[in-house]
């Protein structure tokens, strides 16, 4: 019950807006990107303040983590966790019917 | 000393076996010459033949064309990925260039596949977001950072189309501070555009210094055999070799004098 729960929360979660899925659709094509929330926000033609909240609820998920290089807070794509997370949700569709 | 093999043959055989290990590559040339593909063909082979794994960086907004034209050859980008065999990392000039904290953005992908290859795609591109003043700068301490994580990287630098008797490699004085420097060339010879590879530079081995011709085919970069007949083919219009043809006529005389004595 409760990982169905889990599951249902990561799901709304990035199902919740269109940017997020742009989001996830852009590193799902290049899941070796590596940039600030700006350079995200730019290849998806997006402004930062537009993906702010989605990229904390992608981080939150563990899909997409964060790094400090120098001055800048920088953007990973987690493929493993992505792929565990994908898991989840198609078993959530299969067993929702 | 074990080589680092291109897994283009004669390439690797005009390079004495291989670039030298941990040595820092720039591969120059024009627009459409090749150097993605011999890149791509480097990392490639490195995965699949010798067991070395390998990064490539690119400066794309979006790198699916460099997946796309791999596939071209029959070279899947992606299935190296998922066997954490290769990584195409997608970043900003400025981003790789940052080490202020003494952590740098690719130490993430380095731990990730343990590469022994990287592939710079262009530092050209990544001279436009630094002053010249400190190009030389950055750039050598890049290639000191691979060389500290024991990468042997391969540079791309876009040269504009140089038609005339002498030209560097580049113009802001970044060929001392690689150790291999391989020139890839369009020319002109009878009125046909022909690609042209030499290897201009390579520290502390002994190489090729022909001029060699080269085609693009359906699985990657073969090399052909020399230039023999044609010189000023640097100039990018290259003409038949006098010498060549005055040593044929010489021969072809003496020859038939000769002949007329035995008579």
């Amino acid at each position: 019950m409760s990982n169905l729960s889990k599951e249902m929360r990561i799901s709304e979660k990035l199902l919740g807006s269109d940017a997020k899925l742009e989001i996830l659709e852009l590193f799902h094509k290049s899941p070796g990107l590596i940039d600030r929330i700006d350079g995200v926000s730019r290849r998806i033609g997006r402004t930062p303040p537009e993906i702010e909240a989605d990229l904390k609820d992608l981080i939150g998920i563990g899909v997409l983590f964060t790094r400090t290089i120098g001055s800048f807070e920088v953007i990973y794509f987690d493929r493993k966790k992505d792929a565990e997370v994908q898991k989840q949700i198609s078993n959530l569709l299969r067993e929702g019917g | 000393m074990d080589r680092v093999k291109t897994g283009i043959a004669e390439l690797d055989k005009m390079l004495n076996g291989g670039f030298m290990q941990s040595d820092a590559v720039m591969v120059a040339g024009s627009a459409g010459t090749g150097k993605t593909t011999l890149a791509l063909q480097y990392l490639f082979n490195g995965a699949t033949q010798n067991g070395e794994n390998g990064i490539y960086v690119t400066f794309e907004q979006l790198p699916d064309q460099i997946y796309r034209d791999a596939m071209n050859f029959g070279w899947n980008l992606r299935r190296l990925e998922e066997e954490d065999k290769l990584r195409v990392v997608c970043t900003s000039p400025d981003l790789l260039l940052e080490a202020s904290d003494g952590s740098r953005l690719l130490d993430e992908p380095i731990r990730q596949v343990k590469p022994k290859r990287i592939v710079i795609d262009s530092l050209s591109h990544l001279s436009m977001y630094v002053e010249e003043t400190n190009l030389r700068k950055d750039a050598y301490q890049l290639l000191m950072y691979f060389k500290t994580k024991g990468l042997s990287s391969l540079s791309i630098w876009e040269t504009p189309q140089l038609i005339g008797q002498t030209f560097s490699v580049t113009d802001v004085g970044l060929s001392f501070l690689v150790d291999c420097i391989v020139l890839l060339r369009m020319v002109e010879i009878e009125s046909t555009m022909r690609k042209a590879l030499v290897v201009m530079k390579m520290r502390a081995s002994d190489h090729d210094r022909r001029l060699r011709e080269f085609e693009i085919e359906s699985d990657g970069i073969k090399v052909a055999g020399p230039f023999t007949h044609y010189e000023g083919i640097l100039t990018g219009s290259a003409r038949r070799s006098l010498t060549d043809d005055a040593a044929k006529a010489m021969a072809e005389a003496f020859g038939t004098r000769r002949e007329k004595a035995h008579e």
